[in-house]
């Protein structure tokens, strides 16, 4: 198994990204720090599952560069990247058990998976599946599915991890303890990891920096640096994650009304 | 967590469709007596069930013969699944893979569903080989189309999300083929063989009744047979056979596709919703119904056990006295309407017959024959039998079988005073019936024919193979190897024309000679018409003698009727039939009792009828 060699970060340098007549997004740029948990947030159709699709090579910009950078600031070659990308849904193919889910990325890397029982087992443990190994997805529940799908974005120990709203479908009690248990996974693993959210607590609550896009055409509107002595249940009562949702709240505010930009600066 | 059902809910799900089909069974059983319908017309399940138990001629019983005909029909089927499976999925993945054949070959393989398997059956026997072979084809062709379908369908819908997820692990094609595509695929082509298992047992069945072997018969050829001579019962307890055949091929692919598939299968989740217990106010509904339904079959049966059952000697009483016949209407200038079954397109044999219609002699007679054409395969016996039409065309065993049964057919008219049967081949060193019969050679024969049990009891079986005909000639032009049952005036005739000689062998030779082209009624009908049977008599004896005098007129109708016999090849079979028309007789179409006697003996001795009858019924004497 290759070594992981550190997260790595991401450069945006004015990307824009047409369909057809549309501008899905226009001359982003930013900057996405090795080894943060970054979050993507703003009202639909403002392109983040777009711009999270661009960072993790399943399409790419019409103009502007993505780099990629590890924490000296040299760039890594594509093939040294290692992405992993998590999807809406958790994409499990039916006809295989939760470990051979699993080990999927693996195999087909054509790396024998037999040598990989212990790491693949650890994985499943550390997402709490250990009794699943040999159950088919028909045969779990919804928090269950997301779990294997992350523990199968993982196991390539990827150096950037990209997240498109995976706990969207889930209910409020369940995201919140897989929400911990990424949280925990994240610091425990070498990985910078890019989420893309529609809910302001999560993006505060996960996100060290949220980035808050606007739309039509999609670009980033602001910035909001996160810094929380410490992330546990209980944060979420404190005042301080109080004062950062509120902030949170008015930056997407702003984001939302400068949809009609040119009308409201007249008002 | 097991997927496997246990034993006692195996049972209970097995319990429904039992017990309804129990309950169809007597309702059936019990329509046949209420109705007092003949065996010949639909058998009773009794009467079928007794059929299994019946002793054959050799000495077997009717069940085992049913069997070893089903296990080879089973083979048949078997093999033509495999084909279609094997072929099937690896067209389908060849078409889901090349655009340019999805696009150019696909539609057609749309037209493999619509071939009318029953037209090709015979060439298959040409291409492929007689037996095993061709009915292989015929199944594998019948049954082919569902697997190409489901497999193209199943490989084309792969789900676009999981194809990007092997996108980002960066799989290569060959991966994605084998790991998502083919897996993904696999519950529809399952759907595909489960359809294919179904229609290829249909496929091996029509293969078998137009071209099946006769010396040990596969289920479609016993059908075949037994429709000929009008045992339902026999044909009924084939369809179960063949019906077997279908349900264990089917189980055997569901019991495959679930060890390949394991439980994600959806179907597999489809059921067990199925049995997700409905409201108590439905299931109250539901025994209410039950309930309903079952005191009415019961009121019916009580009923029906007071009718006699199909074969006794009750319910041939019944069947003689019959209801009232009705009385036909009569034309505006006072002809009476008659019907007459033809067995066969129209062609010499029935000169006499078009003769009186088109000089008008029936008229003359006070009757209006209409003649209805037939073809190969048309029941004229039981379409007379059960009042379809008034008076039908067939041969003199069939007279008498039909008896036996309790049918109350009877012959008026006997066109053919010498049977016109022979067996033709090409010009061989053979020189009589008994050699050719002893030779080994292929012999191509209408199924259910009595004088082809006459040769075999006469000259032994085993010495020729048997296999069925429709009649055609294409079979026996193709392959020079093969003799072929044939009337001696028309298929020997057609192929002289041709530039093909044959070489005639007669089968009155072994004794064997009933009347031919017998004109039959029954006699409700001929009770209720007293007139008909002289008058017919009297325009049929004209029509056959203005023929024979000049058959020049008669035979460029009959050519416009039947383009497949040219007027030249007409005029040389009046030629060559004049001397089995004519016969002994004294008087054209004369019949008797002595003849019919020797006659019934032979079937007698064959085992095609159980019982002696009187044969002085058979014929009405003038």
């Amino acid at each position: 198994m290759k070594e992981n060699l550190g997260p790595i970060g991401v450069r945006l340098r004015e990307v824009s990204r047409r369909f057809g007549a549309v501008e899905a997004l226009s001359e982003v740029s930013f900057e996405i720090p090795a080894g943060s948990f970054s979050v993507l947030i703003g009202p639909s159709g403002c392109g983040k599952t777009t711009l999270l699709r661009m960072i993790g090579a399943l399409d790419s910009p019409t103009t502007g560069a993505i780099q990629y950078l590890d924490r000296d600031g040299q760039e890594v070659p594509s093939e040294a990247r290692s992405l992993s990308y998590g999807f809406q849904e958790p994409r499990l193919l039916p006809w295989l058990s939760v470990y051979d889910n699993v080990a999927l990325p693996l195999e087909l890397r054509g790396e024998p998976t037999q040598a990989q029982r212990p790491i693949i087992e650890d994985m499943l443990e550390r997402v709490g599946l250990s009794d699943a190994l040999y159950k088919r997805p028909h045969e779990l529940s919804g928090g269950m599915k997301m779990r294997a799908a992350i523990a199968r974005a993982l196991i390539t120990q990827p150096r950037l991890l990209l997240l498109d709203e995976p706990f969207g479908a889930l209910d409020e009690i369940t995201k919140g303890r897989l929400d911990d248990e990424l949280l925990s996974l994240w610091q425990r693993l070498e990985v910078t990891v890019v989420l893309v959210t529609h809910s302001l607590s999560e993006a505060v609550y996960l996100g060290q920096q949220v980035n808050i896009l606007a739309a039509r055409p999609g670009r980033l509107s602001s910035q909001l640096n996160v810094e929380l002595d410490q992330r546990d249940p209980s944060t979420k009562t404190s005042e301080e994650f109080a004062r950062y949702v509120a902030e949170a709240h008015r930056l997407l505010a702003i984001a939302e009304l400068s949809v009609t930009e040119g009308e409201v600066a007249h008002v | 967590m097991s997927n496997q059902p246990n034993l006692s809910a195996r049972v209970k799900r097995l319990t429904p469709p039992v017990i309804s089909a129990l309950a169809f069974a007597l309702f059936w059983e019990d329509m046949t007596r209420i109705l007092a319908l003949p065996s010949y017309l639909l058998p009773a399940p009794s009467a079928v069930l007794s059929a299994l138990f019946e002793t054959l001629p050799d000495g077997r019983q009717m069940w085992s013969y049913l069997v070893t005909a089903t296990m080879k029909t089973a083979l048949s089927a078997f093999i033509g699944f495999l084909c279609a499976g094997v072929i099937g999925v690896l067209m389908g993945t060849l078409l889901a893979s090349v655009r340019l054949l999805r696009v150019g070959v696909y539609p057609l393989a749309n037209l493999l569903q619509m071939v009318p398997i029953i037209a090709l059956a015979p060439l298959l026997n040409i291409w492929f080989g007689y037996g095993l072979a061709g009915v292989s084809a015929a199944a594998c062709i019948v049954s082919i189309f569902p697997v190409i379908a489901n497999t193209v369908d199943g490989l084309r819908s792969t789900d676009p999300q999981l194809v990007e997820l092997f996108e980002v692990y960066g799989a290569d094609r060959k991966q994605r083929w084998w790991r998502l595509e083919l897996p993904a695929a696999l519950p529809q082509i399952f759907t595909g063989l489960r359809i294919a298992a179904g229609l290829a047992v249909i496929g091996a069945v029509v293969g078998e009744l137009v071209s099946g072997v006769l010396d040990d018969p596969p289920i479609g050829a016993v059908i075949a047979t037994n429709l000929r001579t009008g045992r339902l019962e026999v044909v009924f307890a084939s369809i179960l056979g063949s019906a077997s055949v279908g349900f264990g091929l089917f189980g055997l692919v569901s019991w495959g596709g679930h060890k390949a598939l394991g439980s994600w299968h959806a179907s597999a989740q489809r059921e067990r919703v199925d049995e997700v217990a409905t409201s108590p106010e439905a299931r109250r509904r539901e025994r209410r119904g039950l309930i309903v339904l079952a005191i009415s079959l019961l009121v019916m049966t009580a009923w029906a056990s007071q009718h006699p059952a199909q074969g006794s000697e009750g319910a041939r009483a019944q069947a003689q006295q019959g209801q009232a016949e009705q009385v036909t209407a009569r034309s505006a200038d006072g002809l009476l309407k008659v019907t007459l079954q033809l067995n066969w397109m129209p062609e010499p044999e029935f000169g006499g017959l078009y003769a009186a219609t088109i000089y008008g002699l029936d008229r003359e007679e006070g009757l209006e024959i209409e003649l209805i054409n037939g073809g190969p395969g048309v029941p004229s016996a039981q379409l007379v039998a059960s009042g379809k039409v008034d008076l039908g065309v067939f041969g003199a065993d069939q007279v008498i079988s039909m008896r036996a049964k309790g049918s109350d057919l009877v012959a008026l008219f006997a066109s053919f005073q010498e049977t016109p049967r022979v067996i033709m081949s090409r010009p061989s060193e053979l020189k009589s019936m008994k050699e050719l019969w002893g030779s080994g050679r292929m012999i191509a024969v209408e199924p259910g024919m009595g004088f082809v049990r006459w040769l075999n009891h006469s000259y032994g079986e085993g010495g020729v193979k048997l296999v069925a005909s429709q009649g055609g000639l294409s079979q026996f032009k193709q392959d020079p190897t093969l003799s072929q049952a044939a009337f001696v005036f028309s298929e020997p005739v057609t192929l002289g024309l041709e530039g093909i000689d044959t070489q005639l062998f007669r089968v009155s030779e072994s004794g064997w000679n009933p009347y031919a082209v017998v004109v039959a009624s029954r006699e409700r009908y001929l009770k209720a018409h007293p007139e008909v049977a002289g008058a017919l008599t009297r325009a049929l004896r004209k029509g056959w003698a203005r023929y024979l005098a000049d058959p020049s007129e008669v035979n460029r109708h009959l050519s416009k009727l039947n383009p497949s016999m040219s007027y030249e090849a007409m005029q040389r079979a009046v030629k060559l039939a004049e001397p089995f028309i004519r016969g002994e007789a004294k008087e054209l179409g004369e019949m008797s009792v002595e003849r019919w006697r020797a006659l019934m003996s032979q079937l007698l001795t064959l085992g095609l009828i159980k019982e002696e009858i009187d044969p002085s019924g058979c014929l009405v004497v003038e």
